[in-house]
């Protein structure tokens, strides 16, 4: 009896040793820890759903998931193309070069690094996933994919922060070719050939092992093929619109994929289940984000010019239009081509219609027969309901008939991934100031490093013309 | 005669002297010859040597008269031991002196002796105790004394007041005393109040407890992990008393110690009832994790936090709408103010409240120790009682403060003003004149003013009623204790809707099993159901008056869809924000006394916390969502509803040693050694869902028509400390005293390699009255001078912040993990240096009291969240980078003014100052420290080489008040011409930083210079008076109303503040002109002085004399009236300037929101116990 707390003490202090050293190093029960992510075929798919989620921009507003594709890859190039407006511009214009942080620069460069992380972090998995956990064929797939994705993100880097229209330039991509870690933050920009030339890496592996057959919001190697598509035809260099027309050709025959009757119905109909989408953003359910900041708090209005645009086209009715805010009451004019209530809020990264305009597009550029790049603009603007070719039959050279590509992308492709932007950006610099004339240097064809970039990365340059912190 | 005078005194020259007893016969031997000597001079007379008596009940003393006359002989006696003697009947003839002494003497207890035969000698009989002249008490008396909380006391001196015979306690309070029925005994010790016992019935023992007198050195000090005598400490520890808040309506125990200790600060956050107080101790500096002080509750850890669980029925404060803050928050933000983590406890349950503020003191609790920590004890029941019951019941009323805002006539007048202005405005820049408000207001448009003509405030304010009744059992037998109680606590908000209920209690038993082994059991629960507003009040002051409340139909009236304005508050108020928590603290200890000195203590412990919330917002309910830019009202869609609920676990494992050892009277020690498991669980669930078919009775989940979200997580967080900790306390001489403690954590939120932190401290105190140069001062009692330093840590953070984690999402459908956190393994302990410099002193027999402090506390490796390179793909990273210093004085002073028997008042003062700087945060200055580069977010800021608790905001620059100022503006503003293309005289002056930016910095500070209470006590007889005022001064907050009443920015009420605009008329005024769609902006000039001395509460109490109280048959009896908040006096122009907007951060919380208004409180009562 005398000794028998003493035994108790002992007994439960050797007790709660024991269970300390486990407790005390035990694994958070809502997340994963890293090493632990990718352990087989299906963690792996369920990783690289990740970096799905990531592209998709998903994060909480109003309480619910949503993604958020329209701040990441629609806004931007529609506005610095002059076809969108902001309502949060501060007034003083929206000169890229005079104004450092259009509210999309900081989100669409951390969105970039978001995909190109998320995808490493796969691609380390994988290379640390034993062969017998992991048929080959899928390992294949799932890296094809990842690599696609990583590839996307370093070319939204490239096309909109570093001079990808001069090969020879210093300032390319600050590429991310490991997972980061503490250590491996802080890092220098790669020159811009060296970023095309890892992008294209990237595209070619997707193209070699993604799968040729998948939902649409993942990605094929079809995907990959349009992806090179557009990378090519804005290096432009020797060779690259040849390569764009047989990768276009190679879609359009080979992918199965064809061409919506009623571009509408696309948006308003069937969505992600058309036949025409190349890759779609899936929506979380319930969210209303792309409503609120294109209707309800219109962050985002139609510019005039898009107006105008559209002026005598059926698609007047249900790309652009007044519609009155049920929150502020102003009618103002509205991106009404997301209104959908069925579909949910989707975005479209790649559409078998941009193969078309790419493919005429090349034609043009590389002196081809011009009848054929017009019948691929005809095809296109058809199935938009367009009746009136008058224009574009009455495009002589190859000069007129790009300009009547360009409009066709701007209306066909507004507000999607950029394309009106980029199709502005291939015409010669003096075309460039005549058709935007708020251009008046080529600093403003890409955007600054974002600031907070500069203040933490002290080894990355800030692109010619802004200024450095 | 002379002679035996002079015999007396010699023999007691003082009357009371005890002296041993051989003294005392040698004394008197020589004495006899002394007597002798004096004797042969009084010599040779002849005296007959026959006696001849005859006296009948007679008084010894008569009778040696009457023989010293017929003898001669002289008697030499102490008249004390004759008085004792019986009275004698006598008649003799003729005999010897010798016989007739015999016969004097039969039957006393005397005894005699004839010296040289001339001299008797009378003394006490021999067999009988010589020590006192006095006969034998007939019994023994065995008792043991202990304090209020049941320790035993050494020392106490006890004295039979019949036989004047003392003794005192041994070491383990137990005395033995001889005394007869009806005799009084007398306890006294230095420190306790003194008790006389009478002896009711012969024989067996008693046990005596005594009460620590309200101040004194000898008062026990609840330490960590044990008590110690407040002479023997050497850390910085205030108590509070327990008498002086017990019949204040205070609902939990953290607004009680508003104003009672020093170095304590004590806001209320505002007036919610049952309401969170944010309370530091010296000052704060962790950024991430929460600055409330540790407390203890019957040994069981419990921390504060914030349970509420965020959910998608959030509704937008107008409030807030005018400064940056984040708007959303009428919900959130009230139950984070609302909610309070120690509202479970009743404190008429708390025994003691001991707060431990240096480092030496709260180095035990280790890395849970740097907010200073508040031990609460809860009573207990005392051995060897008869059980008593003491039921206590009050009642009263709440009355709210009230905000002045326009009444429907004065709105109509500064709308159509701020409209007529603006269209004027309109016309002279050449523009075209389409503000759809303004040209709404100038066609008197019965949307915007309506015929009514309606008080929103008074709509949604009410007297409250609050009541509370208690009842407690407490006895016990010889070898166990027990306390039980049950309270019940109601209170009506002075807002409708809100309300807190309490059922609270506790049960502890204790039983000694052996002499040797002690088995303790507490258990402390507490159920709370909280009504919480969500924000009513904001938008009644807001809500146009001149719109009726209802629709003809009788349903609410919608009265706004514009951004910001407020909603109708009938109809906000109709929604649901409950909360209910349930509370317990449980623990089950087992003491065993190994040696004597040595004793070994296990405590399995548990802190179990369950928390459950629902709200609704109903179908004709505005939400507010966050929207990338801000915040906006969205649909109810049919009625937004949420339910959840929160689990945690805390569970403890403690193992102590102490060993107590005497070596020698001068050389003391006392070691405590122990160990610490913790280990946390929490988990939560919430589902919401929006479509309801009824707002007020299918209003539950289950009838959701849509669901919203749902989120889950079981276990959401655990958690794990080891800790192994010592201390060791040296005394020498009675006054040097020596203190070392030590801690190590190994914590299961940090890096393997990171995990253990050390946390040393030491304290030495020189007690310089018991030197010999001033121990015979008679008027100082104690001087003592104490110097400790020490670190502790904090790790009320997140967990798993080392490592990189991926998060469960779902992309199209199917399951995605997402890189979510950047680990970093170098994250490591936050670790506080505090070093502290004490003097405590007692002086005039204790009439005067006081400890004054000083100390610097310095936090390093505090964490902060910093962002990355965005390129990084992550958020945030924890670094530990922030260093920021804390210094400050502290000084308490008690004093008994007047002492007297029937009227004695004592004053308490104590006064703080604490001043913090921010030392490092690796680069510019930000507001939040989950977003470390996001600066503007919020009205603070952290600012390196600044204070904590700075306003931040825009300078404010005035109005134009002439033609010049406004073309020098015109022409230092170019871009006035997008921010205020209407500018004119009379309008605001924004100051610039550059041609483009307005100036924005820190514009205030809501640290206060000093603060602190002042408690004057009065007893009269039975009456009691305790008046409680505390102050603080130089303190500023950025009063919101203030900011709203700038301008007329939108179709919402204002306050009446805006009536002294500038204009034509009153070109004096600071405040622009009113010019419609300009609302104001928080500046300087919102920023006011919240400095104010307040009469925080007063308690007037009849204790019922016991002889009447027995008369009704009670033990005791006391009436009481209390009330709170009785008077302020302050500049601050809001309607109370102790508010805080966030009471849980250490940057912000300098806001006046106007959250929930502040209440006057009244109570009476009834005490009694049978």
């Amino acid at each position: 009896m005398k000794k028998l707390p003493i035994y108790i003490l002992l007994v439960s202090l050797s007790g709660a040793q024991l269970s300390c050293k486990k407790d005390l190093n035990a694994l958070p029960s809502n997340a994963k820890v890293e090493g632990n992510v990718i352990l087989d075929q299906k963690s792996a798919q369920i990783a690289l759903n990740g970096a799905y989620y990531q592209l998709a921009g998903v994060y909480i507003y109003g309480n619910v998931p949503s993604t958020h594709f329209e701040n990441t890859h629609e806004n931007a190039g529609a506005f610095m193309s002059g076809y969108l407006v902001s309502n949060f511009d501060d007034g003083l214009g929206n000169n890229t070069a005079t104004y450092e942080g259009p509210n999309f620069v900081l989100p669409m460069w951390t969105n970039c690094y978001q995909v190109v992380n998320a995808a490493n972090g796969v691609i380390k998995g994988l290379a640390e996933l034993p062969a017998d956990k992991i048929p080959d064929t899928t390992r294949n797939r799932v890296l094809g994919e990842a690599h696609f994705l990583r590839a996307y993100g370093h070319y939204n880097l490239l096309m909109y922060y570093s001079q990808f229209f001069d090969t020879t330039s210093q300032y390319g991509v600050m590429l991310r070719k490991e997972f980061v870690t503490t250590g491996n933050i802080v890092q220098a920009r790669n020159t811009v050939k060296e970023s095309y030339d890892y992008i294209l890496a990237d595209i070619d592996s997707a193209i070699a092992n993604a799968p040729t057959a998948n939902a649409s919001y993942y990605a094929t190697t079809w995907a990959a093929k349009a992806l090179k598509a557009r990378l090519l035809i804005n290096r432009g260099g020797a060779g690259d619109f040849a390569q764009v027309i047989s990768l276009t050709k190679d879609i359009i025959t080979n992918g199965g994929f064809s061409l919506e009757a009623n571009l509408k119905d696309i948006f308003f109909q069937k969505g992600l289940a058309s036949k025409e989408v190349i890759l779609g953003i899936a929506p979380e359910p319930n969210q209303i984000i792309k409503q609120d900041d294109y209707i309800n708090y219109p962050e985002w209005n139609a510019a005039q010019q898009m107006a105008d645009l559209l002026q005598s086209d059926p698609r007047s009715a249900w790309v652009a239009g007044m519609v009155a805010s049920p929150y502020y009451g102003d009618i103002t004019l509205c991106v009404t081509k997301y209104t959908s209530e069925q579909l949910g809020e989707i975005s479209y990264a790649f559409r078998l219609t941009e193969m078309y305009l790419l493919e005429a597009e090349a034609i043009a550029r590389s002196g081809g027969p011009l009848a054929d790049a017009k019948t691929l603009l005809k095809t296109v603007m058809t199935n938009a309901g367009v009746t009136d070719f008058s224009a574009v039959d009455n495009a002589a050279t190859a000069d007129d008939l790009l300009l009547e590509i360009n409009k066709e992308v701007v209306r066909n492709l507004y507000c999607e991934d950029g394309a009106e932007w980029f199709s502005l950006l291939r015409f010669t610099f003096d075309q460039v100031k005549t058709m935007r004339p708020t251009i008046t240097d080529k600093i403003q064809y890409i955007m600054p490093i974002p600031k907070t970039e500069l203040n933490k990365n002290g080894s990355i340059k800030q692109n010619p013309g802004y200024p450095a912190i | 005669m002379f002679l035996m005078t002079l015999c007396n005194r010699l023999l007691l020259p003082a009357g009371k002297r005890r002296l041993p007893l051989t003294k005392t016969l040698l004394i008197m031997k020589l004495t006899a010859i002394l007597l002798f000597l004096a004797c042969l001079h009084a010599g040779a007379r002849g005296y007959s040597q026959q006696i001849t008596l005859s006296l009948k009940n007679a008084p010894l003393e008569q009778v040696f008269k009457e023989i010293q006359r017929q003898s001669g002989y002289n008697f030499v006696y102490n008249n004390r031991i004759i008085q004792n003697a019986k009275n004698i009947d006598i008649a003799v003839k003729a005999a010897t002196v010798e016989d007739v002494l015999v016969l004097c003497f039969k039957n006393q207890p005397l005894t005699w002796s004839i010296i040289d035969n001339k001299t008797i000698v009378v003394k006490p009989a021999a067999h009988q105790p010589a020590l006192e002249d006095s006969p034998p008490p007939p019994m023994e008396i065995h008792g043991h004394v202990t304090d209020s909380k049941g320790a035993p006391l050494t020392g106490v001196s006890i004295f039979n007041k019949k036989t004047r015979k003392g003794t005192n306690t041994d070491g383990q309070g137990n005395f033995t005393i001889h005394a007869s029925v009806d005799d009084i005994l007398s306890f006294s010790i230095v420190g306790y109040k003194n008790i006389d016992h009478k002896i009711t019935s012969a024989g067996g023992s008693f046990s005596i407890v005594m009460e620590i007198a309200v101040t004194g050195l000898n008062e026990m000090v609840v330490i960590g992990y044990g008590t110690t005598r407040r002479r023997d400490l050497t850390g910085s520890v205030a108590s509070v008393s327990t008498e002086e808040i017990k019949d204040v309506p205070f609902t939990s125990v953290d607004q009680a110690l508003t104003g009672k200790a020093a170095g304590v600060q004590v806001v209320q956050a505002d007036g919610s009832p049952g309401g969170m107080a944010r309370i530091r101790i010296r000052g704060g500096a962790s950024l991430l994790g929460t600055n409330d002080p540790l407390y203890i509750i019957d040994g069981v850890p419990v921390t504060i936090q914030n349970r509420y669980v965020q959910n998608a029925a959030e509704i937008m404060n107008p409030v807030e709408g005018f400064a940056a803050d984040p708007q959303n928050n009428s919900v959130s933000g009230s139950f984070e103010r609302g909610l309070n983590s120690l509202g479970g406890l009743n404190i008429n349950d708390i025994e003691s409240i001991d707060i431990l503020k240096d480092a030496s003191a709260t180095a035990i609790y280790g890395s849970k120790g740097a907010n200073g920590v508040v031990i609460i004890t809860t009573k207990k029941g005392k051995t060897n009682q008869k059980p008593v019951l003491e039921a206590n019941y009050y009642a009263g009323t709440t009355t709210p403060l009230k905000e002045k805002v326009l009444n429907a006539a004065q709105f109509k007048s500064v709308l159509t003003e701020a409209a007529t202005n603006l269209k004027a405005e309109y016309a002279r820049t050449g523009r075209n004149f389409t503000n759809p408000d303004a040209l709404k207001i100038l066609n008197n448009d019965p949307s915007v003013f309506g015929d009514a003509n309606t008080d929103w405030l008074n709509l949604i304010l009410r007297n409250g009623f609050s009541q509370n009744a208690d009842i407690a059992v407490r006895g016990g037998g010889t070898g166990s204790r027990y306390y039980t109680s049950l309270a019940y606590t109601k209170q009506n908000g002075v807002l409708i809707g809100s309300d807190f209920s309490r059922i609270s209690g506790k049960i502890s038993l204790d039983n000694e099993i052996t002499s040797r082994l002690k088995v303790v059991t507490n258990l402390d629960y507490g159920f709370v159901t909280n009504n919480i507003t969500n924000g009513i009040y904001g938008q009644a002051m807001y809500a146009n008056p001149t719109l009726s409340p209802y629709n003809t139909d009788g349903t609410y009236r919608f009265i706004g869809t514009q951004y910001g304005t407020s909603q109708n508050p009938l109809a906000v108020a109709s929604g649901i924000n409950r909360a209910r928590t349930v509370t317990l603290l449980g623990s089950l200890a087992m003491e065993y006394d190994i040696l004597k000195e040595l004793k070994f203590r296990t405590v399995v412990s548990v802190n179990y916390n369950n928390y459950g919330q629902l709200n609704y917002v109903p179908s004709y309910v505005q939400i507010g969502i966050p929207t990338t830019y801000g915040s906006g009202p969205a649909s109810s869609n049919g009625g937004t509803g949420s339910q959840s609920t929160s689990t945690s676990t805390d569970a403890f494992f403690e193992n102590t040693l102490t060993w107590d050892k005497e070596f020698s009277p001068n050389s003391r020690l006392n070691v405590l050694a122990g160990t610490s498991w913790e280990k946390y669980k929490s988990s939560f669930f919430s589902a919401a869902g929006s479509g309801y078919p009824d707002d007020d009775f299918l209003n539950n989940l289950s009838a959701a028509a849509v669901p919203v979200a749902v989120q889950g997580s079981d276990p959401n967080s655990q958690n794990a400390l080891l800790s192994f900790y010592l201390r060791a306390n040296y005394t020498f001489k009675d006054r040097y005293l020596f203190t070392f403690t030590g801690r190590s954590d190994a914590s299961s939120k940090f890096a393997p390699t990171n995990q253990v932190g050390y946390f040393p401290s030491g304290a030495i105190a020189w007690r310089l009255s018991e030197e010999k140069f001033l121990k015979d001062v008679k008027w100082i009692d104690e001087i003592k001078i104490r110097a400790s330093a020490g670190k502790t840590g904090t790790q009320n953070i997140g967990d798993h912040l080392y490592r990189t984690l991926y998060i469960p999402g779902a992309y199209a459908g199917t399951n995605a993990l997402v890189p979510s956190q950047l680990g970093n393994d170098k994250v490591k302990w936050e670790s506080t240096l505090q070093k502290d410099l004490g003097l405590d002193f007692s002086l005039f027999k204790s009439r005067l009291r006081g400890t004054f402090g000083l100390y610097e506390k310095i936090t390093d490796g505090a964490l902060l969240n910093v962002t990355p390179a965005p390129s990084s793909s992550y958020n945030t990273v924890v670094l530990n980078v922030a260093k920021i210093r804390n210094r400050g004085v502290e000084f308490d002073l008690r004093g008994d003014v007047v002492r007297t028997k029937s009227f004695q008042w004592n004053i308490a003062v104590n006064v703080s100052a604490n001043v913090s700087k921010v030392l490092n945060v690796e680069g510019g200055p930000f507001s939040n420290p989950n977003d470390r580069d996001a600066l503007n977010l919020g009205n603070s800021i952290v600012q390196e080489g600044q204070p904590l608790g700075l306003l931040y905001g825009y300078y404010a620059g005035g109005v134009i008040k002439d033609q010049k100022q406004l073309d020098d503006y015109k022409a230092a503003f170019p871009y006035y011409i997008y921010f205020q293309p209407f500018v004119n005289i009379g309008d605001e002056m924004s100051v610039l930083d550059s041609v483009t930016i307005l100036k924005s910095g820190p514009i205030g500070k809501s640290y206060p210079k000093y603060y602190g209470g002042i408690t004057n006590t009065f007893s009269f007889k039975n009456f009691n008076l305790i008046a409680l005022l505390t102050f603080s001064h130089g303190n500023q907050l950025l009063y919101l109303n203030d900011v709203a009443s700038l301008g007329v920015g939108s179709l919402s009420n204002v306050s009446t503040r805006i009536l002294d605009h500038y204009s034509a008329t009153n070109t004096n005024s600071n405040r622009p002109r009113l010019l419609y769609q300009y609302g104001g902006a928080p500046d300087g000039r919102s920023v006011f002085d919240a400095s104010y001395i307040k009469l925080k509460s007063v308690t007037l109490s009849y204790d019922m004399p016991k002889s009447m109280a027995e008369k009704i048959k009670l033990r005791s009896a006391s009436i009481y009236v209390s009330g709170t908040n009785l008077f302020k006096i302050t500049h601050y122009p809001g309607l109370d300037p102790e508010v805080s907007d966030d009471p849980f951060s250490v940057i912000g919380g300098g806001v006046d929101a106007s959250t929930y208004p502040t209440t006057k409180a009244f109570v009476a009562g009834l005490r009694f116990g049978f």
